[in-house]
C-alpha cells in the first residue's frame, strides 16, 4: 500500500506566495525574548510580526493565531521547542530570564525540562520535522504533542498529529489510547504520526543531539469493507 | 435462566432469555453469530450473544442466571439407547412432514394454476386430444398432483436450532470470573445499579459507555474513563475530553480517593472562555 | 478465572422450546428479515408514552431479527462430520459453491473449525456428531470450546472478512525460494547461463516470462550477430527490464540489480514525511535546513542479524480477492496478511512491524477486535 497524503488547502483570500520559512536578523541584531516560566514572550510588536510572518512561530497572547487583536498589550508567545530552535540552532533569538540576564543552552534546557520532563525528546522531534520544512505548532488541543502543517496554519489544514515517544514508552500502543487518538485525528482528517526517539542520556550542547535517531510510525484506519467493494466492480 | 460457559464467559443462545436480559436487566452483551439472511449488512451479527466477563459476573452476583458448563455432556458419546431415540425422533420429524409437504405442494400448484393449466392444455392439444384439453379444470390438476405426490425424504426440511433443544445435562460453574474487588468492576456495577445501560467503550478509547436507556433508541450520554489512581497527565486529560467532544458525549473520570471506599465521578467539559 | 466445575452440581436441562412443527418449518422456510431503517436516536430518557412505544417496536424488531431459523431441505445442505480428536470436520457432501473452503488430505476434504462454524451458521452445512445433527450451541462447545481462546476472535474476524467479500485462508508462510519471478530475473538467469555457464534454475524456467524473454534475447543476439542496421520491430519491443516496476519514493539511488522484493513496502531508510522537501521554499534555503538536519532516521541495515529475527506477532490469515483467480492449489501472494489483536491487547510497536515486513511482502492488516466485538482494521506505515 503506497503511503500518500494530500495537504489540504484552506480556502483563503491572501495567497502567501513568498513563504519564508525562517525569520532573519535585522542588522545582525537578534530578536529579544523573555522567559516567563511557561513560555518565551516577545514584547516588541515589530519583532513579533517578523517571527510570526516568517515561519509562523509563536502565538498571539490575545489571538487564536498570530498577534492580530490590535490590542497594544498583545505579545507573541513562543513555545519551548520553538524558542530553543530559534535561539540555539538558528541564532536569531536571545532569551533572557525575568531578571534580565541571558540564558544559555544549558540553563534553558534545565528550565524547560522542569516544565516538561520529555523536553529533550520533544526538541529532537521538533528539529527533525523542522529540517523537513514543516511548520510545527502545539498539538495539545487534540491530545498530542505537535500539529504539523505545510507552510502555514492559515493556508493549509494540519496534516499530522504528532505524538512523541521515548524508546521505553508503551502508552500509546495500548489499544484504547491508540484508537482514541486515531478517532480524534481522523475526524479532522489528520493522520497520526508516532515518533519514537532514541537519544543519548545527557545533552550538554545543541550538537549532542546528533546522536539521536527517530523511527516513524503511522497507523491509519483501513475500511476493509469499502476496499473490497471497490475491487468488485 | 442459564448461561452457557464458552470462551471463559457467559453466552446466550435463547432469544427469550436474551430479550429478558436486555429489557428487564439492562445487560447488553454483544451478538457474535454469523447471520444467514440476506437482509443483513456484513457488519451485523445474530445469536448467540456473548456477555463480557463483567456482565456475566454481574448476572451471577445479582442471581439473574446461573453459568453452566455443558462441555462434558455435549462432547460425550451418547449411549446406544439415547442414540436410537435421537434417530427415531429425527425420522419422525422428517416423516411427519409428509402431509404438510403435500399440502404445501398443492398450495404452490394453486398459485401457479394459470400457467400449469395453459401448459397442460398445450401439451394435450399437441397430442391431438382437443376435447380433453378443453375439459381440463383446476380441480383435475390438483387431483392429479395429489395422487401422484411421492414423499421424498430428501425434500423434508431440517432445522438447525440455535440453542440445544435436546435434553442435556450441565454443571453449575461456581466461583468468580473476575476479581470482584477490582476498581473497574466496582465502577461497572455502580453504574449499572444507577439504572443505566453500560457497555464497553474500548472501540472509542474509553472504558465504558453509559446510556440512559436501551441503546436501540437512545444515544450514549457519557463516556467513562477509569483512573486507577486519582492522577492524570494533562495531555491525557485533554485527549479524552477532546474525544468526548468529537463523539458528542459527556466525559466522566471515575476513580477512588485514597483511604476512601467510595467511587468518585468527575465530569470534565470543554469550554470556550471567550464565548 | 477462579471457577470450578469438577465437583459441582449437575443439572438436567429441559429446554422449554421444542423443535418446529412441520407447518412451522414450511411457513418459516423462506423467511427473510427486512431491516427497517431506525429513526433518529433519542438523548433523554423521560419514560413518555411515545418513547415506550418506540422502544417496544424496536425490541420486537430485534427479537424478530434474532429469531430467524435455519431451515433447509435435508438434501440441500453440505454434510460433514465433526472429528473431536483432530478438531476438524470431514466433508461427506458439498453444496453448490465450495471451491474456496476446506483442504484436501489423502483424498478427503476437511474443513477448519472456523470454516465449519461459518458454513453452519450460514445454514449451508449440516454438521453431525456421533450420528445426530449438531445445534449451534453444541457446535460452539465442540468447535470453539468453553475455555477462553483465540479461536473466538479468529472466528469473528474470519466471518466478518468473508462476508465482506474476501477469500480468507490460513496464513501460508512465504517460501524461502520465494518471490515471483520477474522478467528481469529471467534475463539475469539467462545471462548467467551464457556467460557463467550456470544452468537456469527450475523456478525461473517455469515462469511465464521465461519463454518470452528467451525468445527476445535470441532475437537481439540475432540482430547483433547479423549486423542488421534496421529492424524497427525488435527495437520497439525492446526488453522491458522493469527495474523500477515497484513504486518508490523519489531520491532513489541508481540500481544495478533488480531490486529485491523485500524493499517493496518497507521503505526502510526513507522518511514518510519528506514531501515538503520538494517545495521551493526548501530548495532556496537548503543550506540553512541542512545545518540543523541533525536528527537522523533510525536505519535498519539489512545485513544485520537483527532482521532475521522473527517477530513475536502471529499472522493468522491471508486475504485474497475474488476476481483475481484464486486457486487453493496454487495460491498467488495474498492481498493482505492479517494479524489479529484480541481486546485489551497492545498494538504492535515499530520494531515488531519492521521484523514482519522483512519476511513478508504483502501489506499487513492489523485487525483489532474490541470488547464490544467491533472489528477495526489498521494499516501501518513505517520507516
Amino acid at each position: 500500500m503506497q503511503f500518500s497524503f494530500p495537504c489540504k488547502r484552506k480556502r483563503c483570500f491572501h495567497k502567501n506566495v513568498n513563504y519564508t520559512p525562517f525569520p532573519s536578523c535585522e542588522n545582525g541584531e537578534r530578536h529579544q525574548g523573555r522567559f516567563t516560566g511557561l513560555s518565551v514572550e516577545i514584547i516588541d510588536p515589530v519583532q513579533a510580526k517578523s517571527l510570526y510572518d516568517s515561519g509562523c512561530f509563536g502565538k498571539g497572547s490575545k489571538s487564536r493565531g498570530g498577534p492580530a487583536s490590535g490590542d497594544e498589550d498583545e505579545t507573541l508567545l513562543l513555545g519551548l521547542e520553538e524558542s530553543c530552535f530559534l535561539a540555539y540552532y538558528l541564532n536569531t533569538l536571545e532569551i533572557t530570564n525575568l531578571a534580565g540576564s541571558s540564558m544559555d543552552f544549558q540553563v534553558f534546557l534545565e528550565a524547560a525540562k522542569k516544565l516538561n520532563e520529555r523536553f529533550v525528546e520533544n526538541l529532537a522531534c521538533y528539529l527533525y520535522l523542522k529540517s523537513k520544512n514543516w511548520v510545527i505548532k502545539s498539538g495539545i488541543k487534540f491530545g498530542g504533542d505537535f500539529l504539523i502543517y505545510k507552510q502555514s496554519p492559515r493556508l493549509y489544514h494540519a496534516s499530522f498529529l504528532v505524538i512523541v515517544q521515548t524508546s521505553c514508552d508503551t502508552d500509546y500502543y495500548q489499544s484504547k489510547n491508540l484508537k482514541g487518538v486515531q478517532r480524534v485525528a481522523e475526524t479532522s482528517d489528520k493522520d497520526v504520526l508516532l515518533l519514537t526517539v532514541h537519544r543519548p542520556k545527557d545533552v550538554l550542547s545543541p550538537k549532542v543531539l546528533q546522536e539521536t535517531t527517530v523511527t516513524e510510525t503511522i497507523v491509519r484506519r483501513f475500511n476493509y469493507l469499502t476496499f473490497v467493494q471497490s475491487k468488485q466492480q | 435462566m442459564y448461561l452457557t460457559l464458552l470462551n471463559g464467559t457467559g453466552f446466550v443462545f435463547n432469544v427469550d432469555d436474551y430479550m429478558e436480559l436486555r429489557s428487564k436487566h439492562r445487560i447488553m452483551g454483544a451478538p457474535v453469530g454469523t447471520a444467514n439472511t440476506k437482509g443483513w449488512s456484513p457488519n451485523q451479527s445474530t445469536l448467540p450473544v456473548e456477555l463480557t466477563k463483567f456482565e456475566t459476573q454481574l448476572v451471577l452476583d445479582e442471581n439473574i442466571a446461573k453459568l453452566m458448563d455443558k462441555s462434558q455432556d455435549l462432547k460425550a458419546k451418547p449411549t446406544a439407547e439415547k442414540l436410537e431415540k435421537y434417530k427415531a425422533d429425527f425420522e419422525s420429524r422428517l416423516l411427519g412432514q409428509e402431509e404438510a409437504l403435500k399440502t404445501e405442494k398443492l398450495r404452490e400448484t394453486e398459485r401457479y394454476m394459470e400457467k400449469i393449466l395453459t401448459g397442460k392444455r398445450k401439451k394435450l392439444l399437441k397430442q391431438g386430444k382437443t376435447e380433453m384439453a378443453a375439459a381440463l379444470t383446476a380441480d383435475d390438476v390438483l387431483k392429479e398432483m395429489s395422487e401422484n405426490f411421492k414423499f421424498d425424504r430428501q425434500n423434508a426440511l431440517v432445522e438447525v436450532p440455535c440453542e440445544h433443544l435436546r435434553n442435556h445435562s450441565a454443571q453449575i460453574v461456581t466461583g468468580t470470573l473476575v476479581d470482584i474487588s477490582c476498581l473497574k468492576y466496582r465502577i461497572f456495577k455502580d453504574l449499572w445499579k444507577r439504572g443505566k445501560f453500560v457497555t464497553s467503550g474500548d472501540a472509542f478509547g474509553a472504558d465504558f459507555l453509559v446510556y440512559p436507556g436501551d441503546p436501540l433508541i437512545y444515544h450514549a450520554s457519557h463516556i467513562v474513563i477509569v483512573l486507577e489512581k486519582p492522577v492524570i497527565k494533562p495531555l491525557e486529560l485533554v485527549a479524552k475530553v477532546r474525544l468526548s467532544v468529537i463523539v458528542n458525549k459527556s466525559c466522566v473520570f471515575a476513580f477512588e480517593k485514597e483511604n476512601d471506599d467510595g467511587i468518585q465521578y468527575q465530569s470534565v467539559a470543554w469550554c470556550n472562555p471567550s464565548k | 478465572m477462579d471457577t470450578k466445575t469438577l465437583d459441582s452440581e449437575i443439572v438436567e436441562i429441559h429446554p422449554k422450546n421444542g423443535y418446529l412443527s412441520a407447518k412451522e418449518l414450511i411457513a418459516h422456510r423462506h423467511s427473510e428479515f427486512e431491516p427497517q431503517s431506525g429513526g433518529l436516536k433519542r438523548t433523554q430518557n423521560e419514560g413518555t408514552a411515545p418513547e415506550l412505544e418506540e422502544l417496544r417496536r424496536a425490541q420486537e424488531q430485534l427479537r424478530a431479527q434474532l429469531s430467524v431459523p435455519r431451515i433447509e431441505r435435508l438434501g440441500g445442505r453440505a454434510l460433514a462430520i465433526w472429528n473431536d480428536e483432530q478438531k476438524v470436520a470431514e466433508v461427506l457432501r458439498k453444496d453448490g459453491k465450495f471451491e474456496n473452503f476446506g483442504y484436501s488430505e489423502q483424498g478427503r476434504l476437511y474443513l477448519e473449525y472456523y470454516e465449519a462454524m461459518f458454513l453452519l451458521e450460514l445454514g449451508r452445512l449440516q454438521l453431525e456428531y456421533y450420528g445426530s445433527v449438531v445445534s449451534i450451541e453444541q457446535a460452539y462447545v465442540l468447535l470453539l470450546g468453553k475455555l477462553e481462546s483465540e479461536k473466538y476472535t479468529n472466528y469473528l474476524v474470519y466471518s466478518a472478512l468473508s462476508r465482506a467479500g474476501y477469500i480468507v485462508v490460513r496464513h501460508i508462510p512465504p517460501e524461502k525460494t520465494p518471490e515471483e519471478v520477474t522478467s528481469a530475473d529471467c534475463i539475469w538467469a539467462l545471462l548467467k547461463e551464457t556467460v557463467g555457464n550456470e544452468p537456469v534454475p527450475d523456478h525461473i524456467k517455469t515462469s511465464p516470462f521465461y519463454a518470452v524473454v528467451e525468445k527476445r534475447m535470441e532475437d537481439i543476439k540475432e540482430l547483433i550477430t547479423s549486423q542488421k542496421t534496421e529492424d524497427s520491430k525488435i527495437t520497439k519491443e525492446s526488453i522491458d527490464l522493469e527495474f523500477d516496476s515497484r513504486k518508490r519514493k523519489a531520491n532513489e539511488k541508481p540500481i544495478e540489480e533488480p531490486p529485491s522484493k523485500k524493499e517493496k513496502l518497507s521503505i526502510a531508510g526513507r522518511s514518510l514525511v519528506d514531501q515538503l522537501k520538494n517545495e521551493m521554499s526548501y530548495s532556496k534555503l537548503e543550506e540553512i535546513f541542512e545545518k540543523f538536519d541533525i536528527i537522523q532516521l533510525k536505519s535498519v541495515d539489512d545485513t544485520k542479524e537483527d532482521t532475521t529475527e522473527l517477530s513475536s506477532l502471529k499472522i493468522t490469515f491471508d486475504l485474497h480477492l475474488h476476481n483475481e483467480g484464486f486457486k487453493k492449489s496454487s495460491p498467488k501472494p495474498p492481498t493482505f496478511n492479517v494479524i489479529i489483536l484480541p481486546s485489551q491487547t497492545s498494538f504492535p510497536p515499530h520494531d515488531e512491524i519492521a521484523k514482519i515486513q522483512n519476511h513478508h511482502t504483502a501489506p499487513l492488516l492489523v485487525i483489532s477486535v474490541s470488547e464490544s466485538k467491533q472489528i477495526q482494521a489498521f494499516l501501518y506505515y513505517i520507516s
